[in-house]
């Protein structure tokens, strides 16, 4: 085996997946975690959370709450920009990232917003050592920009701008685009220089169809067609989510059939192992006796009242 | 006023107080009646027929125990009283200890939410707990909610035999009210069938406790949930802080 191999074939290990926005009618993130893929989530909502709730707050979609993105402009800025000018706007007396208005269905305090918008930073700064292979759902080529040609989102009804702030629309060029994709790629490979970074081009549901042909060859960037087809295939009810889960950690469809190569596993990974099993073993105990004993006190407590 | 009480095992308290009350004769005019089941015993109840029956015998006997009957005829009261019914601040400090909403202060290592989402997602899942299935099955009538109490403070130093729900830490961070605030706004918010009562200022410490005098004697001395001794269940006295503010509040639906 050539040892800088660092693909999932060398190592028997499904890659450490990521999903960076996508289209707001649909989640390819959430298609790959319904196929079996596991996709990385720095911004998790409780595990407990109703359906309902994390999608009206965006929790779930993609790997960090970035909003919509969906161009490779977004998606380079989202790494580099921080927080540019005019980012916060007014919704009242109240507050809205214009960056990712999308992914918070109401505005915020002023006072809070920076701090809120620093934490999902940080998530984003955490993402490119997270995984091993980053999926980027490409689907539009239009954006909302202003005269510093920072990208935002769209404007919730009813949010005002900051002074001075003028946003327009512009559409990117395939060179443009390009571009923007090998500057991501460079930036994330400084990051982590064994990322994977890879382009899906998926129809948008929520916006006008463009041509994404010309972003399938970047050098640097990986492009699969039939990885495009069957997650588009697989969303719309298809057969195939195992294929699909097994492309999207990084194996090869020609390793597809049998079953996955077990990870060879470490004499500390089998300590950790039987350590583990153990404190679950106990943790177990732990809660039945727990259960028993809490159902004794609430008997004992409830008829003590009543038997005066 | 004919109430119908129904709880699980903080009832007691209420029962305890109704009759320090009654025996100084400053019982509130109100004609209470109590059922309850211990831990989620409620939760096997049926109604039909404007009657609601337990589905087991064991909780049919703690009815008939309590209430002198199984079968609680609904238009037999004026209004409804429940009580505890897995409401309780732990879900809030469970969600604290991985998440934390813009503006509280012990944010460090983790998840830093919209209190939006914060509200949005506890106000859901105390919807799904006994008491909003309970208030469910009374719609269309008088309904009181009273959630269980918070714990009593000195379990907050985490003595051996206790659990750990995170108290000192909230407190600590100096999120305690904040964390009280949004129990009582998301308790309040989950139930659109009845009109909740919060614990009365008065028997609250630190936002998310329950003031020592009103959990004395309340313990078992056996190791419940409560602990080695019981920090979950509160006394006679906190019942009579409760009783004063039943029949304003039924009067204000």
């Amino acid at each position: 085996m050539d040892e800088d191999d660092l693909s999932p074939e060398a190592s028997g290990k499904p890659a450490r997946l990521g999903v960076l926005g996508g289209d707001g009618l649909w989640s390819v993130a959430q298609v790959l975690r319904e196929a079996g893929a596991e996709v990385a989530d720095l911004e998790p909502a409780p595990k407990t959370v109703a359906a309902e709730v994390a999608a009206r707050w965006h929790y779930g979609r993609a790997s960090v709450r970035a909003g919509l993105l969906g161009h490779p402009r977004a998606c380079l800025q989202l790494f580099t920009a921080g927080m540019p000018k005019g980012w916060i706007w007014k919704a009242g007396s109240l507050a809205v990232d214009g960056l990712r208005p999308e992914v918070d269905p109401e505005p915020m305090d002023r006072a809070l917003i920076e701090a809120y918008r620093l934490a999902h930073l940080a998530a984003v700064a955490r993402l490119a050592g997270s995984v091993d292979r980053l999926i980027l759902p490409l689907c539009r080529t239009r954006a909302m920009v202003d005269a510093a040609g920072t990208v935002f989102g769209s404007r919730p009804k009813g949010v005002i701008l900051p002074t001075g702030v003028k946003l327009s629309e512009v559409t990117f060029t395939v060179n443009e685009m390009r571009d923007d994709l090998r500057a991501l790629s460079e930036h994330l490979r400084a990051i982590n220089p064994g990322l994977v970074l890879q382009v899906t081009l998926q129809p948008s549901l929520s916006d006008t169809p463009c041509d994404l042909t010309g972003l399938t060859d970047v050098p640097g960037v990986h492009h699969d067609p039939v990885f495009d087809a069957l997650l588009l295939a697989v969303k719309n009810g298809a057969k195939g989510a195992r294929v699909l889960a097994h492309l999207a950690q990084g194996f090869d469809i020609d390793a597809f059939g049998g079953p996955a190569a077990a990870p060879v596993e470490s004499d500390d990974d089998k300590r950790q192992r039987r350590k583990e099993r153990r404190k679950a073993r106990e943790a177990g105990r732990a809660v039945q006796l727990d259960a028993k004993s809490a159902k004794v006190v609430c008997e004992d407590e409830l008829l003590e009242a009543f038997r005066k | 006023m004919r109430i119908c009480v129904i709880g699980n095992s903080h009832i007691a308290a209420l029962k305890l107080g109704w009759d320090a009350l009654q025996a100084s004769g400053q019982a509130p005019d109100l004609r209470p009646t109590f059922f309850g089941a211990p831990s989620d015993g409620v939760r096997h109840v049926r109604v039909e027929s404007g009657v609601l029956s337990p589905k087991r015998k064991d909780i049919a006997e703690h009815f008939r125990t309590m209430g002198g009957t199984d079968r609680i005829r609904l238009d037999d009261y004026d209004a409804f009283f429940l009580i505890g019914l897995n409401v309780s601040v732990k879900r809030i400090l469970r969600f604290y200890k991985t998440h934390a909403w813009a503006g509280l202060k012990g944010t460090a290592g983790k998840v830093l939410v919209h209190p939006g989402f914060a509200r949005d997602f506890l106000t859901e899942r105390y919807a799904d707990t006994l008491m909003g299935v309970t208030a469910g099955h009374l719609q269309g009538r008088r309904v009181l909610a009273l959630a269980e109490p918070f714990w009593a403070e000195w379990v907050r130093k985490g003595q051996k035999d206790t659990p750990e729900y995170g108290w000192d830490a909230a407190i600590t961070a100096g999120d305690g009210p904040a964390l009280g605030a949004m129990f009582r706004a998301t308790v309040a918010a989950s139930l659109p069938h009845a009109q909740f009562l919060p614990q009365p200022e008065a028997t609250v410490a630190h936002g998310i406790m329950t003031a020592l005098p009103y959990n004395k004697d309340a313990s078992r001395l056996i190791s419940g949930e409560g602990g080695g001794t019981d920090a979950a269940h509160m006394n006679g006295d906190f019942g009579q802080a409760i009783w004063p503010l039943v029949l304003p509040a039924l009067r204000a639906m």
